[in-house]
C-alpha cells in the first residue's frame, strides 16, 4: 500500500472515529461503528486502541474477541458489504413495498390449479 | 440379478420389480447396508445408519404388498435423509455438537410425506455444521478421497456417488444441492420456492432455504418430487396446487424447446475444462432439437447482494439465541457467518427484500423468450481437502463465493434448478450443468435433463467400489 493510500485510509479512519466518538446517541454509535468497519475491514485493528477495541466487543456482544479473529471477523463484514452496497444501487421507491414479495409468489403460482 | 446390482437400478424399475415380488424390500436394504460396509470407513456419508429399523421397515412393507396393499413408486425403497431434517426418534444433529443426542418427536414433513408413501429410511447423512458451509467434514468425495464432496447436503450427494444410497434428500440455501450434485457427478434438484415444505428442517434462512432430491438419475428426481411436493399447513410459503405427474412428463419431447444462455457472468472465471464440458453440453441439446438463445441476466450485483444479506440476516437471528449459551460449541467459520451477519442493519434487510420481487421480475423479463436458462453449476471441479481459495485458470478467488455465484441467485429468484453430470475432466472428476427453469416448471427442467442424460450417458460412470 503507497502511502498516499495509507494517507487517504488515515483521513478517513479519523473522521469516522470523530463521528462514532462525538454521537451520543447509542442507534448512531453502532450504525458508524458498523460503516466504517465495512469500509476498512481487518485494516482498521492495528489503528485502534485495545480499549476501543473492547467497547466495539462490549457493545455488540462479540464472542469473537481476540485480534485475529476480530481480523476475520471484519474482514468478512466488509467482503459482505461489497455485496450488499449493490442493493443500494437497485433503483427503489416508496412504492416498492417488502410484502410484493409475497404478492409475486402468488401470480407465479397461477389461481387456476389449485388442489382439489 | 446380483444384489449389487440392485444400487444402480432406476427408482421406477425397482418399483416395478418390488411390485411382481422379483426384488424384496429386504434384499434391498441388505445390500446398502453391506454396500455402507464397504465405502463408510472412507466416505463417511452417514451420520447414523438405522439398520435395525431399516430391516424392519422392509419387512413390513413386504407383507404390505404382499397382502396387495401396494402404495406406489416409493413403496419399500430405502431412502437417506440428510441430517438438518426431523426424524422421529431417530437423532437428528444438524451437524452440529450442540444437538448431538437430539431425537425429535416428529418427523419433518418431507420425511413423513416419504415414510407415507412407503419408503424406508435408511439413515441420516453428513451435512456441514447447521448448513453454514460448502464443505461436509469429514465426508469424502467418492470419486477422489482427497477432495471434498461440497455441501451443505455433501453426505447425500457423496453417498449417492458411493452407491451407498439409491435415493436422498438435500437442502438448498444458497447452492447446497447443486454444489455436492456437481462435485460428486450426481443430480441434484432445488424446486420453486414454495413447492416442497421445509417444515421441521433446521433453518440457514427461511427465504431462502428450499428442500429437494439429490439422486443417481433424473428420473429418481421426478419420483420424489412427486411425493414431497405440496401443500403443508405448517409451511407458510407452501400453498394448495395442483402436482403434475412429472414422471410421465418427462416423456414429452423436448424438440422445439428454447433454452436460454447467458452472455454475461455466467461464464466468467470458469475453468477451462469445465467451460468445454458445458458449451459441449449445450451443443448436445441442440441437436435434441432445442433452440440456443443468447440472453443477459440483468443486475446480477443487486442479486447477489440481496441474496447476501437477506442470508447473512436471517442466520444471525436465527442463531441468536442458541449462540448466546453454545457459542463455544460452534466451529470457528459458523461463528463469523453469524457474528457477520449481526452488522447487518434493519434497513439495509427491509431493502433487500424491496429489491427481491423487482430483481425476480428482471430475470424473468429476461427469460421470456425461453424456456430454460443453461449455466455451469460451479466454476471448478471438487477442490482438495483443506483448499480455502479457488483457482481457475490464474483467477484466484474465495472458495465459497466460488460454489455459490452460479447458484444463489436462483435461490433469491426462487426459480426451479438442476444440476446434472455433463462430463469429466482430465483427471476423471465430474463437472455440473445448470438448468434453471421458469416458477413451477418443474417438468421442463427435468425433461431437459432427462433427456440430455439419455442422450450422453454420463451417468453411466461410476465409483469403483471397493474404493
Amino acid at each position: 500500500m503507497d502511502d498516499r493510500v495509507i494517507e487517504i485510509l488515515d483521513q478517513k479512519l479519523s473522521c469516522s472515529l470523530m463521528a462514532f466518538q462525538s454521537s451520543s446517541r447509542k442507534r448512531l454509535k453502532v450504525l458508524s461503528k458498523n460503516m466504517f468497519i465495512a469500509s476498512f475491514g481487518g485494516s482498521l485493528l492495528k489503528h485502534l486502541s485495545k480499549e476501543f477495541v473492547e467497547s466495539i466487543v462490549k457493545q455488540l456482544d462479540l464472542k469473537v474477541k481476540d485480534e485475529k479473529n476480530l481480523k476475520d471477523l471484519f474482514e468478512t463484514v466488509q467482503a459482505n458489504y461489497s455485496f450488499i452496497k449493490a442493493v443500494e444501487d437497485t433503483t427503489l421507491t416508496p412504492s416498492d413495498d417488502p410484502m410484493l414479495y409475497v404478492r409475486f409468489l402468488q401470480e407465479a403460482r397461477g389461481g387456476d390449479n389449485e388442489e382439489k | 440379478m446380483k444384489k449389487s446390482n440392485l444400487l444402480y437400478e432406476r427408482l421406477t424399475a425397482l418399483a416395478s420389480k418390488i411390485h411382481e415380488g422379483e426384488v424384496s424390500p429386504q434384499d434391498l436394504v441388505n445390500a446398502l447396508l453391506e454396500r455402507i460396509k464397504e465405502t463408510e470407513g472412507r466416505v463417511k456419508a452417514y451420520v447414523t445408519v438405522t439398520g435395525e429399523e431399516a430391516r424392519r421397515a422392509a419387512e413390513k412393507a413386504e407383507k404390505e404388498i404382499q397382502r396387495g396393499q401396494y402404495r406406489g413408486l416409493l413403496h419399500g425403497i430405502p431412502v437417506s435423509i440428510k441430517d438438518l431434517m426431523d426424524t422421529k426418534g431417530v437423532k437428528t444433529t444438524y451437524g452440529s455438537r450442540i444437538f448431538r443426542e437430539n431425537i425429535p418427536d416428529d418427523d419433518a414433513t418431507v420425511v413423513k410425506k416419504l415414510k407415507e408413501a412407503g419408503a424406508i429410511m435408511l439413515g441420516k447423512t453428513n451435512t456441514h455444521e447447521f448448513a453454514l458451509g460448502g464443505i461436509t467434514p469429514p465426508t469424502k468425495n467418492p470419486w477422489s478421497l482427497d477432495r471434498i464432496p461440497g455441501g451443505s447436503s455433501g453426505g447425500s450427494a457423496a453417498a449417492i456417488a458411493a452407491s451407498s444410497a439409491l435415493t436422498t434428500l438435500g437442502s438448498d440455501t444458497g447452492g447446497s444441492i447443486r454444489i455436492p450434485a456437481s462435485y460428486c457427478g450426481v443430480v441434484g434438484l432445488k424446486p420453486t420456492y414454495g413447492l416442497v415444505s421445509k417444515a421441521g428442517v433446521f433453518p440457514e434462512s427461511w427465504s431462502l432455504d428450499h428442500v429437494g432430491p439429490i439422486t443417481r438419475y433424473v428420473e429418481d428426481s421426478a419420483v420424489m418430487l412427486q411425493f414431497i411436493a405440496g401443500y403443508d399447513e405448517k409451511d407458510p410459503a407452501t400453498r394448495k396446487r395442483k402436482i403434475p405427474d412429472y414422471v410421465a412428463e418427462l416423456q414429452n419431447s423436448v424438440d422445439g424447446l428454447r433454452a436460454g444462455v447467458p452472455r454475461n457472468y455466467f461464464f466468467e472465471h470458469v475453468d477451462h475444462e469445465v467451460l468445454s464440458a458445458v458449451r459441449q453440453a449445450i451443443k448436445v441439446l441442440e441437436g435434441l432439437g432445442m433452440s440456443i438463445h443468447e440472453l443477459t441476466v440483468p443486475a446480477i450485483d443487486g442479486i447477489m447482494g440481496a441474496y447476501t444479506t437477506l442470508d447473512f440476516a436471517e442466520i444471525a437471528t436465527n442463531h441468536r439465541r442458541i449462540y448466546a449459551e453454545h457459542a463455544h460449541e460452534y466451529t470457528y467459520e459458523s461463528k463469523l457467518y453469524i457474528e457477520a451477519g449481526s452488522f447487518i442493519s434493519a434497513t439495509q434487510y427491509i431493502d433487500a427484500l424491496r429489491a427481491r420481487p423487482k430483481l425476480t421480475t428482471q430475470v424473468l423479463e429476461a427469460m421470456k423468450d425461453v424456456d430454460v436458462m443453461l449455466t455451469p453449476s460451479q466454476p471448478i471441479v471438487a477442490p482438495k481437502i483443506g483448499e480455502k481459495e479457488a483457482f481457475i485458470d490464474g483467477y484466484k478467488e474465495d472458495l465459497l463465493l466460488s460454489m455459490v455465484r452460479f447458484l444463489a441467485p436462483f435461490n433469491l429468484t426462487g426459480l426451479p434448478a438442476l444440476s446434472i453430470c455433463c462430463g469429466f475432466n482430465s483427471d476423471n472428476l465430474p463437472i455440473g450443468l445448470q438448468i434453471i427453469g421458469k416458477p413451477f416448471q418443474e417438468s421442463t427442467v427435468l425433461r431437459v435433463g432427462h433427456y440430455y442424460e439419455q442422450a450422453t450417458g454420463w451417468h453411466k460412470w461410476l465409483v469403483q467400489v471397493p474404493l
